[in-house]
C-alpha cells in the first residue's frame, strides 16, 4: 500500500468516526432550532425551514433551568477544588519524599481510579444514608472529590517532579519556612498542573449523572444533567425542541472549557513524559 | 560568642563582616558503605576565600550542603562565628548559596529574585528595593531588572544568582560549582568577576569546584578532598609546590605530573627502568618519583627522548616527549618554531624540583 493510499484510508476512517460522534450532536442542534411543528417532521427536516432561537430563549430565561445550571457548576467546581486541595499534599509527598512502599501506594491510588462509581454507588448510598448526608450537595461534592483525587494526585505529582529541588533549597536559604516554600515557590510553579487537574475534574464532574441522580431527589438541588433526564421522562414530544436546547446549553460549557484549555491539559499530562 | 564584627559602609549602615567557620570531625553518611564526608576538620578565617576541590564524588558538594544546612550532619560540629549551627535549618544560618544550575525562581523577575531573601527576612519594601538596586549596580544588572530568568543568558543568570547572594550581606558565601554550566570564555570572565566581587564585598567564601585551575586561581586557600577526606589544606602555591600525597600531586597542575617508580638508596634514586638520578632525600626504600612539566629541561645529557606532540599556547609551548626511562612526559618549554614532532633530544630532570612519594601509602617522603 502506498503511503498516500494509507493517508486516504486514515482520513476515511477519521471521517466515519467523527460522523458517528457528531451526528447526535448535529441532530440535537437541528432539533433545538425547530419550531414545535417542525419537530414532528423528524429526519426529513434535518435543516429546519424556519430556524428559531426561541427554544434557547425559553430555556435560558427559565428560572428553574438557571438553578439546575448553577447547581451543576457549584457541585463540579467545589468537587474539583476539593479534589485538587486533597491531592496536592499527597502529590507533594509522592514527588519529594522517599518512603517505604511508595511505589505500591502510588499504584494503589491509580487502581482506585479504575473502580467504576457504578460498583460502589449502592454501598455509598447506604453509608451516606446512615450518616444522614443524603439529599445534600455536600455528599455529592465529597463523592466527586473522591472520584477526582487519584488522577489529580498523579497529574500534580508529575507537575511537582518538573520543579527542580534546588529552587526549594534556594528558598530555604533565602529564609523561607517549609510552608512558605510550598506557598511561594512550589505551588506557583506547579500552577499549570494544578489548573489542569482542576479543569479535568470539572469536566469529569460535569458529565456525572449517576451520582447526583442517586444521592439527590429534591428538585431544587438537582444539577442540569439529572434535571434534563427528569424533564425528558415527564414531558411529551411537544417539548422535544426545548429538551434539545437544554441539552446543548448543558454540554457547551464542558466542551468550551475543554477546547479552550486542551493545550494546557495536554502539556500537563505530557510533562515528564519526555525528559529534556 | 559571636565573632561577627561590623564595619561602616559608605551609606552609614553597619555591614557585618564575614564570619569564621569551623568544621570539627564532620561526618555525613547516606547509608551503609563509605561515608560521603568522612571526619573532616577545617578552620576558615573571616573573609577568607577557600576553595574545596576534588574529583566528583569526593564529598566537596556534600560538605557545602552540610554547611548550608541542606543536609543533616551525621556526626561532628559545624560552627559559624563560633556558634554551633548543627541544629539550625538553612533559613536560620544566614548563609547565601549560588547553585550550579543557578536555581533562579522562574516566575519572578530579576529584581524579585534578588530581593526575595531580603523580603522573607523582614526587610521593608523600600529597604529591599534600595539593596536590590545596589546589588544590581555592582553586578551590572540594572538594565535587566524586569526580565524573567528564562529570558537571560547563562552569564546573566549567574550574575543574578550572585546578586541574590550578596544582597543580604550573609555571614557566609557558598558557591557550588557555579561556573560549570558556562562556556570556557564566560567561565574565565566570571572567575575574574567573582574574585573582584570578593575584593569589593569581602565575605567568608566557600567555593566548590572540580576544576583545579579555578581552585588555584581563585583561592586564598585550597582544600583538596578525596573519598570524603581532606587530603591537603594550603595556599595554591603550597599545594602546587609541596603536595602532601601522590593524589594531590596528580590532581593539581596541568599538564599532570609524571610519575615513575624506583628505589632510593645511598647512591641515589634508581628508577625501575634503570635510569639513575642523583637525589639528596633522606628516605631509603621504594619511592615514586613525581616530576612536573617545568622540572624537565632540554639538555645535552640525560634521558634520550623523542618529540611526540606539541601544544603551542603562545607564550609557552607544551611538548609531549616519549622517553624510555619515564614513558610519556610533558615538558613546559619556551616557544621554539624549529621543533617538529619526531625530533630527538635529551631531557634533564631538575631533582631539586622533584617530588617523592611512598608507593604504598602515597604520602610525601623527604
Amino acid at each position: 500500500m502506498t503511503p498516500r493510499m494509507g493517508d486516504r484510508l486514515t482520513y476515511v476512517a477519521g471521517i466515519i468516526l467523527a460522523a458517528l460522534f457528531l451526528m447526535p450532536l448535529l441532530w440535537l442542534v437541528s432539533l433545538s432550532l425547530r419550531t414545535p411543528a417542525e419537530v414532528y417532521l423528524g429526519a426529513a427536516r434535518f435543516i429546519p425551514e424556519a430556524p428559531t432561537l426561541d427554544n434557547f430563549r425559553l430555556i435560558l430565561t427559565d428560572r428553574a433551568f438557571g438553578t439546575y445550571l448553577w447547581n451543576a457548576v457549584k457541585l463540579c467546581a467545589l468537587g474539583a477544588l476539593g479534589a485538587v486541595i486533597v491531592a496536592t499534599p499527597a502529590a507533594y509527598a509522592a514527588s519529594r519524599f522517599s518512603f517505604r512502599g511508595k511505589g505500591p501506594v502510588m499504584v494503589g491510588i491509580l487502581m482506585v481510579q479504575m473502580i467504576s462509581p457504578l460498583v460502589v454507588i449502592i454501598p455509598l448510598y447506604r453509608y451516606l444514608d446512615r450518616l444522614g448526608m443524603l439529599e445534600s450537595h455536600l455528599s455529592v461534592i465529597a463523592v466527586y472529590m473522591a472520584i477526582g483525587v487519584p488522577l489529580s494526585v498523579w497529574l500534580i505529582k508529575v507537575g511537582f517532579d518538573t520543579i527542580p529541588k534546588a529552587l526549594e533549597e534556594a528558598a530555604a536559604i533565602d529564609g523561607c519556612t517549609q510552608f512558605e516554600i510550598l506557598w511561594r515557590i512550589t505551588l506557583p510553579l506547579a500552577a499549570p498542573a494544578l489548573a489542569s487537574a482542576f479543569i479535568l475534574n470539572m469536566i469529569m464532574g460535569w458529565s456525572q449523572f449517576l451520582v447526583p441522580f442517586i444521592l439527590l431527589t429534591r428538585d431544587g438541588q438537582l444539577p442540569i444533567a439529572v434535571a434534563i433526564y427528569n424533564f425528558a421522562g415527564s414531558s411529551s414530544a411537544s417539548t422535544t425542541q426545548l429538551l434539545a436546547a437544554a441539552c446543548l446549553v448543558a454540554v457547551v460549557p464542558a466542551l468550551a472549557a475543554f477546547l479552550a484549555l486542551q493545550r494546557l491539559i495536554v502539556r500537563a499530562i505530557m510533562a515528564g513524559a519526555v525528559k529534556g | 560568642m559571636n565573632m561577627t564584627t561590623a564595619r561602616p559602609d559608605p551609606s552609614g549602615q553597619a555591614v557585618p563582616l564575614g564570619a569564621t567557620l569551623q568544621l570539627r570531625d564532620l561526618v555525613k553518611r547516606y547509608g551503609p558503605g563509605p561515608a560521603a564526608v568522612d571526619g573532616i576538620n577545617l578552620d576558615v578565617a573571616a573573609n577568607e576565600f577557600v576553595v574545596l576541590v576534588g574529583p566528583s564524588g569526593c564529598g566537596k558538594s556534600t560538605t557545602l550542603r552540610l554547611i548550608a544546612g541542606l543536609e543533616e550532619v551525621t556526626d561532628g560540629v559545624i560552627a559559624i562565628a563560633g556558634d554551633q549551627v548543627n541544629h539550625l535549618g538553612a533559613a536560620a544560618r544566614d548563609v547565601a548559596m549560588v547553585f550550579q544550575n543557578y536555581a533562579l525562581y522562574p516566575h519572578m523577575n530579576v529584581a524579585q529574585n534578588i530581593g526575595f531573601g531580603l523580603r522573607r527576612r523582614g526587610a521593608s519594601r523600600a529597604e529591599a528595593k534600595k539593596a536590590v538596586a545596589e546589588a544590581a549596580e555592582i553586578l551590572e544588572l540594572t538594565e535587566l531588572m524586569h526580565r524573567l530568568p528564562g529570558d537571560l543568558s547563562g552569564g546573566q543568570k549567574q550574575r543574578v544568582a550572585m546578586g541574590r547572594a550578596i544582597v543580604r550581606n550573609p555571614r557566609l558565601f557558598l558557591f557550588d560549582e557555579p561556573l560549570s554550566n558556562l562556556d570556557a570564555r564566560l567561565r574565565l570572565t566570571m572567575r575574574t568577576e567573582i574574585k573582584r566581587l570578593h575584593a569589593r564585598v569581602p565575605t567568608t567564601t566557600i567555593y566548590v569546584t572540580h576544576d583545579q585551575t579555578e581552585a588555584m586561581t581563585m583561592a586564598d586557600r585550597v582544600v583538596v578532598m578525596n573519598a570524603g577526606k581532606i587530603e591537603q589544606i594550603g595556599t595554591p602555591m603550597e599545594i602546587y609546590d609541596a603536595p602532601v600525597s601522590r593524589f594531590v600531586a596528580g590532581f593539581v597542575g596541568a599538564p599532570a605530573m609524571t610519575f615513575a617508580d624506583g628505589m632510593l638508596d645511598d647512591q641515589g634514586l634508581t628508577l625501575n627502568t634503570g635510569l639513575h638520578l642523583s637525589c639528596t632525600a633522606q628516605h631509603r626504600g621504594p619511592v615514586t618519583l613525581g616530576l612536573r612539566p617545568e622540572a624537565l629541561t632540554l639538555g645535552d645529557s640525560g634521558m634520550a627522548a623523542k618529540l611526540d606532540m606539541l601544544e603551542p599556547l603562545g607564550a609557552e609551548t607544551l611538548a609531549l616527549w616519549q622517553t624510555e626511562a619515564l614513558g610519556a612526559v610533558w615538558v613546559r618549554m619556551p616557544p621554539d618554531p624549529t621543533l617538529r614532532p619526531g625530533a630527538t633530544a635529551h631531557l634533564q630532570p631538575d631533582m631539586t624540583r622533584a617530588h617523592l612519594f611512598d608507593p604504598v601509602t602515597g604520602r610525601r617522603v623527604t
